[in-house]
């Protein structure tokens, strides 16, 4: 033993690199073998935690008089080593897509202090998940960021755009974007309003389960995302995940229709207000309804943007004042409002006075389909002789991004207004089907 | 010669990471598709098993019923563990004198036949160094897991 039994080994034991082989006496004498795993933030105090020889994962506490010697680091598996990090082949063919990958859970993996996931960061990792990428060979990555999709801001779909913009510039077929499922739906939205002339598709993908688990949906999307990236009819901006629980049918989803409606399910983005804009099934990429066709080009960026604007959700006691303070220093408001489109009666001062200084304030539905509509009720009367002015079937999400692209190309709030209420990206539907939606 | 024996109880107090039922039955309410890769595991390592496995290419059906729910789908994230099975695992334990570890801990067990939905099991190793005596002869328990 390297330590005597009256020495506290816990800041020697607390250090040592995970993988390092231990034989550790606990307290009571009993002895454990294993590999040092990383310590997590929920683990007890001056536990160190261990992968025994027989594979299992305990936690042993390290008392006064614990002992240990080391063992040597763990022998290499006898698996298959980590792939090399061989850089992706350029392909003689002109019909390469580019995968910008921005983190997310599609390139994360687990993180073992936190028991979470975390993003990968190089090209190198992207392709240790995904080695069919380098197989394909019609594929280059560019890593544009390594963020949970959480922690983008509305300047980072600027960043995002300019190189989309790029990459299709240097010849690029398609465009995929490996993305985080949280906020994909904000970003498809944006990308949607940034983007002009595109000359091919630009496809967010995601994944509800991270590349580290046999069972992840993050491969499948991405291949059928490449696929739909390859298709020669389309020039606009979609989303494709799963269209159910199984791997293989997956739909595309205009960019301005889609939300994330539920937290865990790998089918959780749902177009709205009817169906997605097609399926790729079973190998093969389908459409139903008509899509944007691609652009001769050439592509760019129909920027700035200003994000002083807000995204607010009306709610039973939701008082004026704190819905004022919320809307303070924003030129622009989106209200998610109840039904038709409304909100309190009490709330019409403050709105009143928003307007009245210049504030656009657009009203959405909080039901996430159907139309808002200002005539049926008399609240929607007052909202609308308050200057506040209607989105159609606008998703909350979508209509706080493209306030946020429109505040970017007019100063006067009436210009604003017209540029929200006309089509731009295909975002609204002139009819709305009787038929289930997803 | 050594010989030992790994004896599988299911406890009837409902599923581990969800709260499910555990009783078997016939009725298909749902049924999909899976295929499952070779995902690095802890390590970032292959496992050479799972890579065969895997490169079969083979897709999986599975059938959901009243005794199942998103997290056997895999569709949604673990429950914590059922403190009820807990209990009864280090009770157990207690009465056969084992020693139950200072931190349980679930680790994943990469299984890519197709007899998860995950791809792997979820296996914790609860107590070590048990004793059962019976008919006149001890026998030794050398690990108790919940999984």
């Amino acid at each position: 033993m390297s330590d005597p039994p009256s020495t506290d080994i816990w800041n020697e034991l607390s250090g040592l690199p995970p993988g390092q082989r231990v034989e550790l006496i606990d307290s009571e004498g009993r002895t454990w073998r294993g590999a040092i795993v990383p310590r997590h933030d929920f683990s007890g105090e001056r536990v160190v935690q261990l992968k025994l020889e027989s594979g299992y994962n305990i936690g042993v506490r390290v008392g006064p008089n614990s002992r240990y010697r080391l063992l040597g680091p763990s022998p290499s598996p006898s698996g298959l080593p980590t792939r090399p990090a061989a850089p992706p082949r350029e392909s003689d063919d002109a019909s390469w897509i580019a995968l910008l990958t921005t983190g997310g859970t599609i390139a994360s993996r687990v993180d073992y202090e936190t028991g979470g996931v975390k993003p990968v960061k190089e090209e190198r990792e992207v392709l240790e998940f995904f080695p069919e990428l380098e197989a394909a060979g019609r594929v280059r990555i560019v890593p544009v960021f390594d963020r949970l999709s959480e922690d983008l801001v509305p300047d980072d779909w600027r960043v995002l755009a300019e190189k989309i913009v790029a990459v299709f510039v240097e010849g690029a077929r398609g465009v995929v974007v490996a993305h985080g499922t949280d906020t994909l739906g904000f970003t498809a939205a944006a990308l949607s309003f940034l983007l002009v002339d595109l000359p091919g598709p630009v496809v967010l993908v995601g994944a509800q389960r991270s590349p580290d688990r046999p069972s992840s949906d993050g491969a499948s999307n991405l291949r059928a995302a490449v696929e739909v990236a390859h298709d020669p009819r389309l020039g606009e901006v979609v989303v494709v995940m799963h269209a159910g629980p199984s791997d293989d049918r997956f739909a595309i989803h205009r960019g301005t229709w889609v939300r994330k409606m539920h937290s865990s399910r790998r089918d959780a983005f749902r177009s709205r207000n009817g169906p997605p804009l097609g399926v790729y099934d079973t190998g093969k990429v389908e459409f139903h309804l008509p899509v944007r066709a691609p652009s001769a080009g050439p592509p760019r960026v129909d920027g700035p943007i200003d994000t002083r604007a807000a995204l607010l959700w009306f709610y039973p006691g939701l008082t004026p004042e704190r819905a004022a303070r919320f809307a303070e220093g924003c030129r622009g408001v989106v209200l998610a409002g109840t039904g038709l489109g409304h909100v309190g009666a009490d709330q019409l001062p403050w709105i009143r006075a928003a307007t009245a200084r210049g504030v656009v304030v657009a009203m959405t539905t909080q039901c996430l389909e159907g139309n808002v509509e200002p005539f049926v009720y008399s609240t929607g009367r007052e909202l609308l002789r308050s200057g506040v002015i209607y989105l159609g079937d606008l998703l909350p999400e979508t209509a706080y991004v493209k306030m946020v692209w429109a505040l970017g190309h007019a100063s006067e709030p009436e210009e604003v207004a017209k540029l929200l209420a006309r089509d731009r990206a295909g975002e609204f539907h002139d009819r709305h089907s009787s038929k289930e939606s997803v | 010669m050594k010989a030992g024996l790994e004896v599988h109880q299911q406890l009837a107090v409902g599923k581990l990471f969800c709260a499910c039922p555990t009783e078997l039955t016939e009725t298909v309410s749902d049924a999909f598709t899976r295929s499952l890769r070779a995902a690095g595991g802890e390590n970032r390592n292959v496992d050479i098993a799972a890579a065969q496995q895997a490169s079969r290419g083979l897709v999986y059906r599975y059938e959901a019923g009243p005794s199942s729910c998103l997290v056997e789908m895999d569709e949604e994230p673990p429950h914590p563990l059922n403190e009820a099975a807990l209990d009864t695992a280090l009770t157990l334990a207690l009465l056969i004198g084992a020693h139950p570890v200072d931190e349980i801990q679930v680790m994943r067990k990469i299984v890519v036949d197709g007899s998860n939905t995950t791809g792997f099991q979820r296996t914790a190793l609860v107590a070590v160094d048990g004793r059962l005596d019976v008919g006149g002869r001890s026998y030794t328990v050398p690990t108790i897991c919940l999984e």
